[in-house]
C-alpha cells in the first residue's frame, strides 16, 4: 500500500475507503460485466488496476448487496482443478444500472476534478 | 443438484484445516460472529463464509495473512456482512422453531412419560398447570438461546480466558432455567379443568413429537 510521509497510512486508508464507498459497487459491476468472475479473482483484478489500500474482504459485503438487489447472480461451478467456485454475472437489471452509474459518474467526474484541483471558476479549463 | 447447507458446513470444516493456526484463529472468530445471527438466511451465510474461506486459502498460498485480506477490523467487516445478508424466510424460521420445540417437548414428554408407562397407571392432569408449565419451559429455552447467542457473539473477538468463564455461566443458567421450567408444577396447586389420560398417552405423544422433529430436521437438511 502507498503511504505518504507526512500522514499516517491508517488515515489515508479511511479517507480512501470513504471516497470509494459510493463507487465501489460500480467498479465491481464493471469488472463482472467483462467476464464471469469469482471473489478472489475479482479482488486481484481490482488491485491490478491500482485500487490499493482497501482490504480484499470489503468486496464481499458489496457482492452480497448487489445480489440482494438482483443486479448480479452467483452460480456455483467447478473450476479447472480447484474447488467449486461461485461465479458472478450481471443480470439485465445489473446491466441497466451499470449504464446509469457510468453516465452519473461521467457527470460528476469533470466538475469534481476541477473543484478539487482548485480551478478559479467554471469556465477555466 | 444444489449443495445442501449441511454439505457446505462440512466443506468449511474440512477446508479450515488447511489454514495456518494464526489465519485459522482470525477466520474462526469471524465465522462464529457471522453465524450467530439467527435471523439471516442460513444458506446465504454458509455460502459467503465458504467463499471467504476459499479466498483466504488462495491468499495464504501467496503468503498473505488473514489480516492482509480482511483488514485490521474483522468485527466491522463481519457486521457489514451480516447487515447485507438476506433474511431467512418466515417459513424457514417457523419450521426451525417447530423443530426445536418438538425436539425439546418430545424428549421431555417421552422421558417423564416413562414412569406411568412402567406403573401402568392412568394420570389425572390439570390443563391450567400444564399450560403454565409449557409457557415457562418455552420462555426459558428462548431466553437461554438468546443468551447463548449474545455471549458467543460478544466473545468472538475476545481471548480464550473469558471464553471459559463464560462457559461456566452457560451451564449454571441452563440448569437454573430448566429446573424452574420443569418444577413449576410443584410450586402451585394444580389448577384448571382436569382430565384423565391413558398411561401410554404422555410417552406416545413424546415419541410422536420426536418423530415430527426428526422429519423437520431431515427436511431442513435436504435443502
Amino acid at each position: 500500500m502507498f503511504r505518504t510521509k507526512s500522514d499516517n497510512g491508517v488515515n489515508n486508508m479511511s479517507i480512501r475507503s470513504q471516497l470509494l464507498k459510493g463507487v465501489l459497487d460500480g467498479c465491481v459491476l464493471a469488472m463482472i460485466e467483462k467476464e464471469e468472475i469469482y471473489g478472489y479473482e475479482l479482488s486481484q483484478k481490482l488491485q491490478a488496476f491500482g485500487l490499493m489500500g482497501i482490504s480484499e474482504g470489503t468486496i464481499y459485503p458489496v457482492l452480497l448487496r448487489l445480489q440482494k438487489s438482483n443486479w448480479i447472480v452467483g452460480t456455483m461451478r467447478p473450476s479447472g482443478n480447484g474447488p467449486n467456485r461461485k461465479y458472478y454475472s450481471l443480470t439485465n437489471e445489473g446491466k441497466e444500472n451499470l449504464k446509469r452509474i457510468r453516465s452519473e459518474w461521467n457527470l460528476l467526474n469533470d466538475p469534481i476534478t476541477k473543484i478539487l484541483r482548485g480551478d478559479e471558476d467554471a469556465n477555466n479549463c | 443438484m444444489q449443495t445442501t447447507v449441511k454439505e457446505l458446513v462440512k466443506q468449511n470444516n474440512e477446508k479450515r484445516k488447511i489454514l495456518t493456526s494464526e489465519n485459522q484463529k482470525y477466520y474462526e472468530n469471524m465465522l462464529v460472529y457471522i453465524r450467530t445471527n439467527a435471523l439471516k438466511s442460513e444458506r446465504a451465510t454458509e455460502e459467503v463464509l465458504l467463499e471467504m474461506l476459499d479466498h483466504l486459502i488462495e491468499a495464504q498460498k501467496e503468503g498473505k495473512s488473514a489480516e492482509d485480506v480482511f483488514g485490521k477490523t474483522p468485527k466491522e467487516l463481519a457486521e457489514e456482512i451480516i447487515e447485507t445478508l438476506p433474511k431467512e424466510t418466515f417459513k424457514d424460521m417457523l419450521d426451525f422453531g417447530f423443530e426445536i420445540a418438538f425436539t425439546l417437548f418430545g424428549w421431555y414428554l417421552a422421558i417423564s412419560g416413562l414412569f406411568p408407562l412402567i406403573t401402568r397407571q392412568d394420570q389425572t392432569i390439570h390443563l391450567g398447570s400444564v399450560f403454565l408449565s409449557a409457557v415457562c419451559l418455552i420462555s426459558s429455552i428462548i431466553l437461554l438461546i438468546y443468551f447463548i447467542f449474545r455471549v458467543i457473539k460478544r466473545n468472538a473477538f475476545e481471548d480464550k480466558v473469558t471464553k471459559s468463564k463464560v462457559h461456566w455461566l452457560f451451564g449454571l443458567l441452563f440448569v437454573l432455567l430448566l429446573g424452574i421450567g420443569i418444577s413449576v408444577n410443584y410450586f402451585f396447586d394444580p389448577f384448571g379443568p382436569s382430565l384423565t389420560i391413558s398411561f401410554m398417552f404422555e410417552f406416545g405423544l413424546g415419541c410422536f413429537f420426536l418423530l415430527a422433529a426428526f422429519l423437520f430436521k431431515k427436511m431442513r437438511e435436504s435443502k
